[in-house]
């Protein structure tokens, strides 16, 4: 005989009349000889039957069948995604085949997120030859450059281009000078690596470097393995040797960092670090001599005019420079009356390819008396360091104080000239 | 009887809409319960399931398994259902819930005042005690004792098997007597209390 509870167990399929025939026969047979289960059977009747009677006037009222038929014809467009209720009920290979698919442009959308972010995030000046920042203007023995983490090294000459993320060496007896955007001029002597991260930051790995650096609104930075050199506008000299960094001013004032300690430099200091031991103590030295071999390298011409054609040309605001001077007449209680007009410069014995000026003279009322063009050729005479603007006619008489506009005219070429005095003849 | 829809959905499929009369035939009890599980108390139970042939009939050539129609159209009324309630998400906040909203009937007045209250109060037990069951079991529940389904009409209509719905109902029966003895108990409680304080 059947057991109470798996007869308990059947007791709602009996009430449902859902046995099957063999079922029926045992929960009849148990029922028979156990009033208890005959009891819990009786009570789950009735449960039943109060929850039949209660819902029994919410049933449907009527036969649908009529009136959706009727409707048929003129049914409305659809008002539900009857696609989405197919998909999920579609069968269990189409759902997998959907679910790839939406999976798949998920991961190609989440891929395409992730290299925007890292593209956006990745430290990109150190390794990829980027922007022109500089020329090579001088070049002495074995000297060869990467263009990039990975490259093979390529043998640099003068006048090639500098890129951001290359990285320069020099060999034995063979010295370089790299003229960068600023102007900086940085010059290496042999057996020294070096990388530029851009044209106001490089890493010496080893050797000795001299640098005068350009003034600029950003400041300029050298890292050694040891430390790091911050400066504005100055000349001075880094020397690298495994663990060891000297640092030397020639002229400015330089900022000096390691781990544990800084320390401002002025000119003639020299500081050495050792790994990244402090406090960092100065001393003062005869700085030219270590850097004898710098002042030797002068550079090349052409590279030159091609460093300030290419690399450094000239802003909208420098091309509207001028110069005024202004040249008092007056002398010993009386006033001079003047001739001619003398212009003094110091040569500049690299450069060519001056510009020449537009000179225009005003009297004290800011009346223009006459004006003057000097050629640029004249700055290309080495030889000569002043020229002669003669006053046209009669002397100019009368007059305190004259006014000197100086404004560059760029058609012969881009080089400046600053002068140095201008001074009139009096008689 | 699962296997006995396939042949009438594709002779739908080929214009004929007395074939469609019979699905409606043989499903109005369990669309119509579904729309009432959903939208019962706002009286809109009728107007869902009719919607929801409509729309199963115009949707009909993308049903991918014919002989899978029930649980497809279940999936329909559930959608129909849901929709209609999102409609008239406004309406339903400002309307009083069926049964207050009853119109009173004959037998209503035959039975007096006292005999329409006692009716909406036993229907407010059993809803409650419906809305306590865990929600795979409400369905079921719905369709068995609302339009009085076998287990075999509601394993063609859920998709589920005729075994899973068999112990489903016997589970929820259990606890459908559990939670309604508890009220009768409670409501016990309650009248031996009143004369008490009278």
């Amino acid at each position: 005989m059947a057991s109470c509870t798996q007869v308990k167990s059947m007791l709602q399929a009996c009430i449902d009349d859902e046995l099957s025939a063999s079922e029926r026969v045992i929960v009849e047979q148990h029922l028979a000889q156990c009033d208890a289960c005959a009891a819990v059977l009786r009570r789950h009747q009735q449960s039943a039957a109060f929850l039949f009677e209660v819902l029994a006037e919410h049933r449907l009222g009527r036969d649908l069948r009529q009136s959706v038929l009727d409707h048929l014809p003129e049914m409305d467009p659809l008002r539900i995604d009857v696609n989405g209720v197919n998909w999920r009920e579609g069968s269990p290979t189409a759902r997998r085949g959907r679910l790839v698919q939406v999976l798949s442009v998920a991961a190609a959308v989440v891929l395409v997120v992730l290299a925007g972010v890292l593209y956006v995030t990745w430290p990109h000046y150190p390794d990829s030859p980027g922007e022109a920042i500089g020329v090579v203007t001088y070049s002495e023995g074995e000297v060869k450059y990467t263009p990039g983490q990975g490259a093979a090294r390529i043998l640099a000459f003068v006048k090639g281009i500098v890129k951001c993320g290359e990285r320069y060496e020099t060999g034995p007896r063979a010295r370089l000078m790299l003229t960068l955007r600023g102007p900086t001029n940085l010059k290496m002597n042999e057996n020294t690596s070096l990388r530029l991260f851009d044209d106001r930051r490089v890493r010496v790995e080893q050797g000795h470097v001299w640098l005068s650096v350009g003034r600029d609104e950003r400041p300029f930075r050298v890292e050694t393995p040891t430390s790091n050199i911050t400066v504005i506008g100055t000349t001075f000299d880094v020397r690298v040797d495994g663990e060891t960094t000297v640092v030397t001013v020639h002229k400015g004032r330089v900022l000096v960092e390691n781990e544990v300690a800084s320390r401002e430099l002025g000119s003639g200091e020299r500081v050495s670090l050792v790994g990244s031991q402090g406090p960092l103590l100065a001393r003062l030295v005869e700085a030219a001599i270590t850097t004898r071999w710098a002042e030797l390298m002068a550079p090349d011409h052409e590279a030159y005019a091609l460093f300030l054609r290419e690399i450094q040309p000239r802003t909208v605001a420098e091309l509207q420079a001028e110069q005024a001077f202004v040249v008092i007449t007056k002398q010993d209680g009386r006033t001079r009356s003047i001739s001619s007009f003398f212009f003094t410069w110091l040569p500049d014995p690299f450069l060519s390819g001056h510009c020449g000026y537009d000179v225009h003279i005003y009297n004290d009322s800011m009346m223009a008396l006459f004006s003057h063009h000097i050629d640029g050729s004249v700055f290309a005479n080495k030889d000569e360091d002043t020229y002669e603007i003669q006053v046209p006619g009669e002397p100019i008489r009368d007059a305190n104080v004259l006014h000197l506009k100086v404004i560059p005219d760029f058609d012969a070429g881009g080089i400046e000239t600053s002068f140095t005095k201008v001074s009139a003849l009096g008689i | 009887m699962q296997q006995e829809d396939a042949p009438l959905v594709f002779r739908c499929l080929e214009g004929d809409t007395e074939a469609y009369g019979d699905l409606v035939a043989r499903y109005q009890g369990a669309v119509y319960a579904t729309a009432y599980y959903y939208a019962g108390r706002y009286g809109a139970a009728e107007d869902i399931a009719q919607e929801a042939f409509l729309v199963a009939y115009r949707s009909l050539p993308w049903l991918k398994e014919a002989e899978k129609f029930g649980p497809w159209l279940k999936s329909i009324a559930c959608r129909t259902a849901v929709n209609w309630l999102r409609r008239n998400q406004m309406r339903i906040m400002n309307e009083t819930p069926l049964p207050y909203r009853r119109t009173v009937s004959i037998e209503d007045a035959r039975e007096g005042p006292h005999g329409a209250l006692e009716r909406a109060e036993r229907f407010e037990r059993v809803q409650r005690a419906v809305d306590s069951l865990p929600e795979r079991y409400r369905l079921p529940v719905v369709l068995r004792y609302l339009q009085e389904l076998s287990y075999d009409e509601i394993s063609a209509f859920t998709g589920e098997s005729r075994d899973e719905i068999r112990g489903v109902l016997q589970r929820a029966g259990r606890q459908l007597r559990e939670l309604l003895s508890d009220l009768d108990a409670s409501k016990g409680e309650e009248s031996a209390w009143h004369p008490a304080r009278k």
